[in-house]
């Protein structure tokens, strides 16, 4: 018999937790092995027992969902992860697919597609919801990919780089960004000094300025305000 | 020209437009998505135990809460902040136009090139500039024509039938803010007299 595939559930809301839940104890392939509601604690619980694939939600508080997806798969790279989100926008689309989620289920009316998702994402597969793939393909007809490209003044970043200056532009202070990041309190405020050096800019508003403008942060407004009193 | 006393009030006035409208994207995204999100299970659960006899009143079910999920996504995504850096530009305007034209007993014409896609501060300028002007030119100067123009550059061209003196005479609070959002992005904004009683807003680098 094969062995059941592990998954964790990443959802803010323990109704969709509970129902996904149930979905899934009914296919014998899948087994729930935890459920948690923040990005943080999703990525501390794959650091810890690597599930096989992760159902994540984007809009979760703290840590959002696609941070989390870059620091999971950094932590536990065989993970795969499939977004379950309620906004099938670009930014959502292609901000979760460049983050490295195998898979992006739109929340709708029926979700049996979330099943299909997982099954083909479990055997090393992708996955979209039609409504998500189709839009994707008048993008690519569009020939108006490109946009979602990072400007030219953030390739000087390294990935790490990139994904601690998201961090800061979320409002994130040194600390979070530690805990986040498995990282010492030392090596994040290197990482800023670094970026900042590198950017040519000379302190955290202008830094959060540069990464909101190039769209890092899918949440920018709320972001803005926030760093704003981080250190 | 804004004095920066005015400038300052705008920038505290749109941090908390802001500061609203990303607290009701997320409550519509938190409490009616979530809540829609497990209908939507339930009903798949459903599905599967239920005798194919149901299958018609199962499918009415879904199509219903199919739209509800349609309403609360469109209305969660024009309120979100960020909404011309989700979508296009091309995108955004469309909706906000689509959005004023329901408001609107005049005519409003919308002509946007979609291939440009500006740097994401730009968007969100012009997005707000559109959006300003045409609550301005809607509402408070009475105009019934409005024709809305986007091309690269950028470059961005309203044509309005009423007369530039009235708009000088009446409150100019979205006038006021459309040129802010020039100021703040470097853009500069030219209005004048044209043909026929019109107005003509040029918007450009």
């Amino acid at each position: 018999m094969q062995m059941p595939c592990d998954v964790l559930l990443v959802e803010d809301h323990r109704i969709v937790r509970d129902g996904v839940r149930t979905m899934l104890e009914r296919a014998a392939e899948f087994r729930v092995v935890g459920e948690v509601d923040s990005g943080t604690e999703a990525v501390q619980f794959c650091r810890k027992q690597a599930p096989d694939v992760v159902v994540m939600d984007l809009s979760l508080p703290g840590l959002n969902g696609m941070a989390a997806t870059e620091e999971i798969l950094r932590c536990a790279p065989a993970t795969k992860i499939v977004i379950l989100s309620m906004y099938e926008d670009d930014k959502s689309v292609i901000g979760a697919i460049r983050a490295g989620a195998r898979g992006f289920v739109l929340k709708k009316a029926s979700l049996g597609d979330l099943v299909d998702a997982l099954r083909a994402v479990a055997k090393g597969g992708s996955y979209l919801s039609p409504q998500v793939s189709d839009k994707l393909l008048s993008r690519i007809q569009r020939g108006d990919m490109e946009t979602a490209k990072l400007p030219d003044t953030l390739d000087v970043l390294s990935p790490r780089e990139l994904q601690v200056l998201r961090l800061v532009a979320e409002g994130k202070t040194s600390k979070d960004i530690a805990v986040v990041l498995n990282l010492g309190l030392q090596t994040v405020r290197s990482y800023r000094k670094t970026m900042m050096k590198k950017l040519g800019v000379n302190n955290v508003a202008s830094l959060t300025h540069l990464a909101m403008a190039s769209g890092l942060t899918p949440h920018s407004a709320p972001a803005m305000r926030e760093t704003a009193t981080a250190e | 020209m804004l004095t920066s006393r005015l400038s300052q009030w705008l920038d505290a006035f749109e941090r908390e437009r802001n500061r609203e409208r990303g607290e009701l994207a997320r409550l519509l995204h938190d409490e009616a998505g979530g809540k829609l999100t497990a209908a939507g299970i339930e009903l798949t659960l459903l599905r599967m135990d239920a005798p194919p006899a149901l299958n018609a009143r199962l499918d009415a079910l879904e199509q219903a809460l199919e739209s509800a999920f349609t309403s609360v996504r469109a209305a969660s995504l024009s309120v979100a902040p960020d909404l011309a850096e989700r979508i296009s530009l091309a995108e955004a305007l469309a909706r906000m136009a689509e959005a004023a034209g329901r408001r609107y007993n005049g005519t409003l014409a919308l002509s946007v090139n979609t291939e440009y896609c500006p740097d994401s501060d730009t968007a969100r300028s012009l997005l707000r500039i559109a959006e300003s002007l045409l609550g301005y030119l809607t509402v408070e100067a009475g105009a019934t024509m409005v024709d809305l123009e986007v091309d690269a550059g950028p470059v961005m061209r309203v044509r309005a039938n009423t007369q530039i003196a009235r708009a000088q005479s009446s409150p100019r609070l979205g006038l006021t803010v459309a040129q802010y959002w020039a100021a703040k992005t470097n853009l500069r904004f030219l209005f004048g007299k044209a043909p026929e009683g019109s107005t003509i807003f040029l918007i450009t680098r």
